[in-house]
Protein backbone atom coordinates (compact mmCIF):
# COMPACT_ATOMS: atom_id res chain seq x y z
CA UNK A 1 0.00 0.00 0.00
CA UNK A 2 2.09 3.31 -0.74
CA UNK A 3 -0.38 5.74 1.18
CA UNK A 4 2.42 4.71 3.63
CA UNK A 5 5.32 5.29 1.59
CA UNK A 6 3.60 8.67 0.81
CA UNK A 7 2.56 9.32 4.63
CA UNK A 8 6.57 8.85 5.69
CA UNK A 9 7.35 11.70 3.41
CA UNK A 10 5.16 14.03 4.75
CA UNK A 11 6.54 13.19 8.27
CA UNK A 12 10.31 13.90 6.78
CA UNK A 13 8.50 16.85 5.17
CA UNK A 14 8.19 18.08 8.75
CA UNK A 15 10.82 17.28 10.20
CA UNK A 16 12.79 19.13 7.74
CA UNK A 17 10.56 22.47 8.38
CA UNK A 18 11.00 21.68 12.57
CA UNK A 19 14.84 23.07 12.17
CA UNK A 20 13.62 26.00 9.97
CA UNK A 21 10.71 26.69 11.94
CA UNK A 22 11.45 25.81 15.12
CA UNK A 23 8.20 24.08 16.59
CA UNK A 24 7.93 21.19 19.09
CA UNK A 25 4.63 20.34 18.19
CA UNK A 26 2.52 19.56 14.51
CA UNK A 27 -1.09 20.24 15.55
CA UNK A 28 -3.05 19.87 12.49
CA UNK A 29 -1.45 18.69 8.97
CA UNK A 30 -3.22 20.75 5.99
CA UNK A 31 -2.82 18.84 2.98
CA UNK A 32 -4.07 19.12 -0.51
CA UNK A 33 -5.52 16.37 -3.33
CA UNK A 34 -6.47 16.62 -6.20
CA UNK A 35 -9.04 14.30 -7.80
CA UNK A 36 -6.82 12.28 -9.59
CA UNK A 37 -4.09 11.31 -7.31
CA UNK A 38 -3.71 8.44 -6.79
CA UNK A 39 -3.76 8.62 -3.01
CA UNK A 40 -7.00 7.26 -1.00
CA UNK A 41 -7.36 9.73 1.87
CA UNK A 42 -8.73 7.38 4.64
CA UNK A 43 -5.54 5.21 3.72
CA UNK A 44 -3.20 8.32 4.04
CA UNK A 45 -4.79 9.06 7.21
CA UNK A 46 -3.95 5.97 8.74
CA UNK A 47 -0.32 5.48 7.20
CA UNK A 48 0.55 8.95 8.91
CA UNK A 49 -0.65 7.54 12.37
CA UNK A 50 1.49 5.18 11.82
CA UNK A 51 4.88 7.27 10.30
CA UNK A 52 4.16 9.90 12.53
CA UNK A 53 4.59 8.19 15.92
CA UNK A 54 7.36 8.96 18.02
CA UNK A 55 7.73 12.56 16.27
CA UNK A 56 6.38 16.29 16.31
CA UNK A 57 3.40 14.62 14.12
CA UNK A 58 2.40 12.12 16.64
CA UNK A 59 -1.52 12.54 17.61
CA UNK A 60 -1.77 15.54 14.44
CA UNK A 61 -4.66 15.85 12.89
CA UNK A 62 -4.40 15.66 9.02
CA UNK A 63 -7.30 17.39 7.42
CA UNK A 64 -7.34 17.08 3.64
CA UNK A 65 -8.85 19.79 1.13
CA UNK A 66 -10.21 18.18 -1.97
CA UNK A 67 -9.12 20.58 -4.78
CA UNK A 68 -10.70 20.28 -8.75
CA UNK A 69 -8.56 19.95 -11.72
CA UNK A 70 -9.35 22.44 -14.52
CA UNK A 71 -11.80 21.22 -17.14
CA UNK A 72 -12.42 23.22 -20.38
CA UNK A 73 -14.94 22.11 -23.17
CA UNK A 74 -13.73 21.23 -26.76
CA UNK A 75 -16.95 22.54 -28.38
CA UNK A 76 -18.10 25.73 -26.12
CA UNK A 77 -15.20 26.56 -24.79
CA UNK A 78 -16.36 26.81 -21.57
CA UNK A 79 -14.64 25.97 -17.96
CA UNK A 80 -15.51 24.24 -14.99
CA UNK A 81 -14.23 22.67 -11.79
CA UNK A 82 -13.64 18.92 -12.31
CA UNK A 83 -14.16 16.27 -9.90
CA UNK A 84 -13.97 13.23 -11.86
CA UNK A 85 -12.48 11.66 -15.38
CA UNK A 86 -16.12 11.71 -17.07
CA UNK A 87 -17.41 15.07 -16.24
CA UNK A 88 -19.89 16.90 -18.55
CA UNK A 89 -20.20 20.44 -19.99
CA UNK A 90 -22.32 22.00 -17.57
CA UNK A 91 -23.84 24.26 -21.06
CA UNK A 92 -23.67 21.97 -23.69
CA UNK A 93 -23.45 18.29 -22.23
CA UNK A 94 -19.83 17.37 -24.30
CA UNK A 95 -17.39 15.43 -22.19
CA UNK A 96 -14.85 17.95 -20.61
CA UNK A 97 -10.81 17.73 -21.84
CA UNK A 98 -9.35 18.35 -18.25
CA UNK A 99 -5.91 19.68 -16.98
CA UNK A 100 -3.80 19.11 -13.55
CA UNK A 101 -6.08 17.02 -10.80
CA UNK A 102 -2.41 15.24 -9.58
CA UNK A 103 -2.07 18.07 -6.97
CA UNK A 104 -0.62 15.92 -3.43
CA UNK A 105 0.93 18.91 -1.37
CA UNK A 106 1.33 19.84 2.54
CA UNK A 107 -0.76 23.22 2.43
CA UNK A 108 0.35 24.17 5.52
CA UNK A 109 1.27 23.23 9.21
CA UNK A 110 -0.22 24.30 12.34
CA UNK A 111 2.19 23.80 14.98
CA UNK A 112 3.31 25.04 18.66
CA UNK B 1 0.62 25.66 28.16
CA UNK B 2 2.69 28.69 28.66
CA UNK B 3 4.72 28.75 31.91
CA UNK B 4 4.95 31.93 31.86
CA UNK B 5 1.27 33.71 31.69
CA UNK B 6 -0.74 30.05 32.07
CA UNK B 7 -2.21 31.08 28.55
CA UNK B 8 -2.60 28.08 26.19
CA UNK B 9 -0.13 27.96 22.93
CA UNK B 10 -2.03 29.34 19.94
CA UNK B 11 -1.11 27.28 17.07
CA UNK B 12 1.19 29.21 14.19
CA UNK B 13 0.60 28.65 10.96
CA UNK B 14 3.15 27.66 8.68
CA UNK B 15 2.46 28.04 5.01
CA UNK B 16 4.10 25.53 2.85
CA UNK B 17 2.28 24.60 -0.64
CA UNK B 18 4.89 21.59 -0.77
CA UNK B 19 4.82 19.31 -3.45
CA UNK B 20 4.78 15.82 -1.24
CA UNK B 21 6.41 13.90 -4.36
CA UNK B 22 8.87 16.35 -4.75
CA UNK B 23 11.46 13.87 -3.69
CA UNK B 24 10.58 11.00 -6.37
CA UNK B 25 10.13 13.82 -8.78
CA UNK B 26 13.76 15.10 -8.26
CA UNK B 27 15.07 11.45 -8.27
CA UNK B 28 13.29 11.13 -11.96
CA UNK B 29 14.87 14.20 -13.15
CA UNK B 30 18.63 12.41 -12.09
CA UNK B 31 17.58 9.51 -14.34
CA UNK B 32 16.29 11.45 -16.98
CA UNK B 33 19.89 13.27 -17.02
CA UNK B 34 21.26 9.80 -17.20
CA UNK B 35 19.36 8.64 -20.01
CA UNK B 36 20.57 11.20 -21.99
CA UNK B 37 23.90 11.35 -21.23
CA UNK B 38 23.62 7.38 -21.97
CA UNK B 39 21.40 7.83 -24.99
CA UNK B 40 18.75 5.13 -23.20
CA UNK B 41 15.28 5.46 -23.75
CA UNK B 42 13.26 4.68 -21.24
CA UNK B 43 10.18 2.75 -20.78
CA UNK B 44 7.82 1.99 -18.44
CA UNK B 45 6.39 -1.31 -18.93
CA UNK B 46 2.47 -1.42 -16.51
CA UNK B 47 0.00 -3.90 -16.44
CA UNK B 48 -1.73 -6.07 -13.74
CA UNK B 49 0.52 -9.58 -12.45
CA UNK B 50 0.23 -11.84 -15.74
CA UNK B 51 -0.72 -9.89 -18.39
CA UNK B 52 2.52 -11.27 -20.31
CA UNK B 53 5.24 -7.81 -19.52
CA UNK B 54 7.84 -11.15 -19.56
CA UNK B 55 6.87 -12.84 -22.46
CA UNK B 56 6.61 -9.42 -24.29
CA UNK B 57 9.93 -8.69 -23.52
CA UNK B 58 11.50 -12.05 -23.92
CA UNK B 59 10.10 -12.00 -27.26
CA UNK B 60 10.83 -8.48 -28.36
CA UNK B 61 14.74 -8.89 -27.10
CA UNK B 62 14.89 -12.37 -29.27
CA UNK B 63 13.36 -10.33 -32.47
CA UNK B 64 14.92 -7.14 -31.98
CA UNK B 65 18.30 -7.44 -29.84
CA UNK B 66 20.38 -8.08 -33.08
CA UNK B 67 20.60 -4.29 -33.97
CA UNK B 68 18.84 -2.41 -30.94
CA UNK B 69 20.51 -2.66 -27.68
CA UNK B 70 18.11 -3.52 -24.67
CA UNK B 71 18.79 -3.53 -21.04
CA UNK B 72 16.28 -4.20 -18.73
CA UNK B 73 15.10 -3.58 -14.39
CA UNK B 74 12.87 -6.02 -13.55
CA UNK B 75 10.73 -4.70 -10.35
CA UNK B 76 8.36 -7.37 -8.51
CA UNK B 77 7.89 -8.04 -4.56
CA UNK B 78 10.30 -11.07 -4.58
CA UNK B 79 12.27 -13.52 -6.46
CA UNK B 80 14.33 -12.53 -9.03
CA UNK B 81 12.46 -15.44 -11.76
CA UNK B 82 11.87 -12.13 -14.53
CA UNK B 83 15.28 -10.76 -14.42
CA UNK B 84 16.82 -14.61 -14.75
CA UNK B 85 14.16 -15.38 -17.86
CA UNK B 86 15.39 -12.02 -19.16
CA UNK B 87 19.62 -12.73 -18.76
CA UNK B 88 18.45 -16.27 -20.20
CA UNK B 89 18.18 -14.35 -24.01
CA UNK B 90 22.00 -12.42 -23.24
CA UNK B 91 21.16 -9.48 -22.39
CA UNK B 92 21.42 -7.28 -19.21
CA UNK B 93 18.90 -7.25 -16.66
CA UNK B 94 18.67 -5.77 -12.94
CA UNK B 95 16.08 -7.72 -10.82
CA UNK B 96 14.91 -5.31 -7.87
CA UNK B 97 12.80 -6.56 -5.10
CA UNK B 98 10.17 -4.33 -3.40
CA UNK B 99 9.35 -6.36 -0.50
CA UNK B 100 6.40 -5.02 0.61
CA UNK B 101 6.56 -2.51 -2.10
CA UNK B 102 3.77 -2.44 -4.25
CA UNK B 103 5.59 -0.11 -7.29
CA UNK B 104 9.45 1.09 -8.46
CA UNK B 105 9.90 4.84 -7.69
CA UNK B 106 12.56 6.69 -9.33
CA UNK B 107 15.31 6.24 -6.59
CA UNK B 108 14.94 2.57 -6.42
CA UNK B 109 15.75 2.96 -10.44
CA UNK B 110 17.96 5.42 -10.44
CA UNK B 111 20.09 3.07 -8.11
CA UNK B 112 18.55 -0.20 -10.91
CA UNK B 113 20.75 1.57 -13.76
CA UNK B 114 23.97 2.17 -12.01
CA UNK B 115 24.04 -1.73 -11.49
CA UNK B 116 23.20 -2.16 -15.11
CA UNK B 117 25.70 0.53 -16.41
CA UNK B 118 28.52 -1.09 -14.05
CA UNK B 119 28.15 -4.54 -15.53
CA UNK B 120 31.24 -5.44 -17.88
CA UNK B 121 30.26 -5.18 -21.61
CA UNK B 122 28.07 -2.49 -20.97
CA UNK B 123 26.92 -0.77 -23.69
CA UNK B 124 25.21 3.10 -24.17
CA UNK B 125 22.50 3.96 -26.80
CA UNK B 126 20.41 0.95 -25.60
CA UNK B 127 16.41 0.82 -24.96
CA UNK B 128 15.83 0.42 -21.11
CA UNK B 129 12.59 -1.58 -20.23
CA UNK B 130 11.90 -1.07 -16.93
CA UNK B 131 8.99 -3.73 -15.88
CA UNK B 132 7.33 -2.29 -13.21
CA UNK B 133 5.74 -4.41 -10.43
CA UNK B 134 2.45 -5.96 -11.53
CA UNK B 135 -0.03 -3.42 -10.15
CA UNK B 136 -2.88 -1.52 -12.01
CA UNK B 137 -2.99 1.20 -9.27
CA UNK B 138 -0.43 2.24 -7.05
CA UNK B 139 2.75 2.56 -10.00
CA UNK B 140 0.64 5.23 -11.67
CA UNK B 141 1.39 8.06 -9.41
CA UNK B 142 5.53 7.66 -9.75
CA UNK B 143 7.34 8.79 -11.82
CA UNK B 144 9.99 7.35 -12.97
CA UNK B 145 12.03 9.67 -15.47
CA UNK B 146 10.66 7.21 -18.23
CA UNK B 147 10.10 8.45 -21.96
CA UNK B 148 6.78 6.63 -22.42
CA UNK B 149 4.55 4.58 -20.53
CA UNK B 150 3.37 1.42 -22.24
CA UNK B 151 0.23 -0.07 -20.21
CA UNK B 152 -0.47 -3.98 -21.09
CA UNK B 153 -3.76 -5.12 -20.64
CA UNK B 154 -4.57 -8.80 -21.62
CA UNK B 155 -7.63 -9.88 -23.44
CA UNK B 156 -8.70 -12.34 -20.65
CA UNK B 157 -8.69 -9.52 -18.35
CA UNK B 158 -11.79 -7.51 -19.77
CA UNK B 159 -12.81 -4.73 -21.76
CA UNK B 160 -13.34 -2.49 -19.00
CA UNK B 161 -10.68 -2.35 -17.03
CA UNK B 162 -9.70 1.52 -18.87
CA UNK B 163 -12.39 2.98 -16.91
CA UNK B 164 -12.09 0.84 -13.68
CA UNK B 165 -8.26 1.56 -13.59
CA UNK B 166 -8.48 5.41 -14.77
CA UNK B 167 -5.31 6.47 -13.08
CA UNK B 168 -3.19 4.28 -14.75
CA UNK B 169 -4.52 3.85 -18.49
CA UNK B 170 -4.56 7.85 -18.22
CA UNK B 171 -1.01 8.20 -18.40
CA UNK B 172 -0.40 6.00 -20.87
CA UNK B 173 1.59 6.70 -24.37
CA UNK B 174 0.50 3.36 -25.76
CA UNK B 175 -1.93 0.74 -24.82
CA UNK B 176 -0.88 -2.81 -25.64
CA UNK B 177 -4.04 -5.54 -25.82
CA UNK B 178 -2.04 -8.98 -24.79
CA UNK B 179 -2.92 -12.91 -26.16
CA UNK B 180 -5.10 -11.50 -28.73
CA UNK B 181 -4.45 -15.42 -29.80
CA UNK B 182 -7.17 -16.19 -27.09
CA UNK B 183 -9.99 -14.07 -28.74
CA UNK B 184 -11.88 -16.75 -30.57
CA UNK B 185 -12.34 -18.77 -27.00
CA UNK B 186 -13.59 -15.30 -25.06
CA UNK B 187 -16.35 -12.37 -25.10
CA UNK B 188 -14.18 -10.00 -24.98
CA UNK B 189 -15.45 -7.09 -26.91
CA UNK B 190 -12.53 -5.69 -28.64
CA UNK B 191 -14.09 -2.54 -30.32
CA UNK B 192 -15.55 -1.51 -26.85
CA UNK B 193 -11.94 -2.24 -25.11
CA UNK B 194 -10.43 -0.03 -28.01
CA UNK B 195 -13.33 2.83 -27.19
CA UNK B 196 -12.81 2.77 -23.78
CA UNK B 197 -9.06 3.33 -24.29
CA UNK B 198 -10.05 6.31 -26.39
CA UNK B 199 -12.13 7.73 -23.60
CA UNK B 200 -9.74 7.79 -20.53
CA UNK B 201 -6.38 8.37 -22.98
CA UNK B 202 -7.45 10.04 -26.14
CA UNK B 203 -3.48 10.10 -26.72
CA UNK B 204 -2.56 7.06 -26.51
CA UNK B 205 -1.85 4.73 -29.27
CA UNK B 206 -2.97 1.34 -29.67
CA UNK B 207 -1.70 -2.06 -30.36
CA UNK B 208 -3.67 -5.55 -30.59
CA UNK B 209 -0.69 -7.92 -30.24
CA UNK B 210 0.22 -12.03 -29.29
CA UNK B 211 3.52 -13.18 -28.47
CA UNK B 212 2.17 -16.21 -29.78
CA UNK B 213 0.72 -15.78 -32.70
CA UNK B 214 3.30 -13.39 -33.58
CA UNK B 215 -0.17 -10.63 -34.69
CA UNK B 216 0.44 -7.37 -33.60
CA UNK B 217 4.50 -7.26 -33.03
CA UNK B 218 5.67 -5.52 -36.05
CA UNK B 219 3.58 -2.73 -35.24
CA UNK B 220 5.03 -2.91 -31.45
CA UNK B 221 8.26 -2.54 -32.93
CA UNK B 222 7.81 0.04 -35.32
CA UNK B 223 6.08 2.42 -32.43
CA UNK B 224 9.41 1.37 -30.05
CA UNK B 225 11.48 2.70 -32.90
CA UNK B 226 9.70 6.01 -33.51
CA UNK B 227 9.85 6.28 -29.28
CA UNK B 228 13.46 5.89 -29.69
CA UNK B 229 13.98 8.08 -32.65
CA UNK B 230 12.38 10.44 -31.12
CA UNK B 231 13.99 10.48 -27.80
CA UNK B 232 17.34 10.39 -28.68
CA UNK B 233 18.39 11.34 -32.30
CA UNK B 234 22.31 9.80 -31.88
CA UNK B 235 20.76 6.77 -30.94
CA UNK B 236 18.98 6.56 -34.11
CA UNK B 237 22.49 6.33 -36.09
CA UNK B 238 23.08 2.85 -34.22
CA UNK B 239 19.36 1.47 -35.51
CA UNK B 240 19.51 2.35 -38.47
Amino acid sequence: MHELAVARRIVAIIRERERIDRFVRVQTVHVTLGPFTCVEPEALRTGFGAAAAGTSAEDAAMEIEHVPARGTCPACHAEQAVFDYFAACEACGTALDHAGGDDLRVARLEVT
Amino acid sequence: MCGTCGCADTPRVIELEQDILADNDRHAGANRAVFAERGLTAFNLLSSPGSGKTSLLVRTIEDLAGDLPIAVIEGDQQTDRDARRIQATGVPAHQINTGKGCHLDAHMVGHGVEHLTALPGWRDGAALMIENVGNLVCPAGFDLGEHARVVMLSVTEGEDKPLKYPDMFRTADVVLLAKADLLPHLDFDLEACLANVKRIAPQAATIVLSVKSGDGLDAWYGWLRERIAAATPLATQAVA
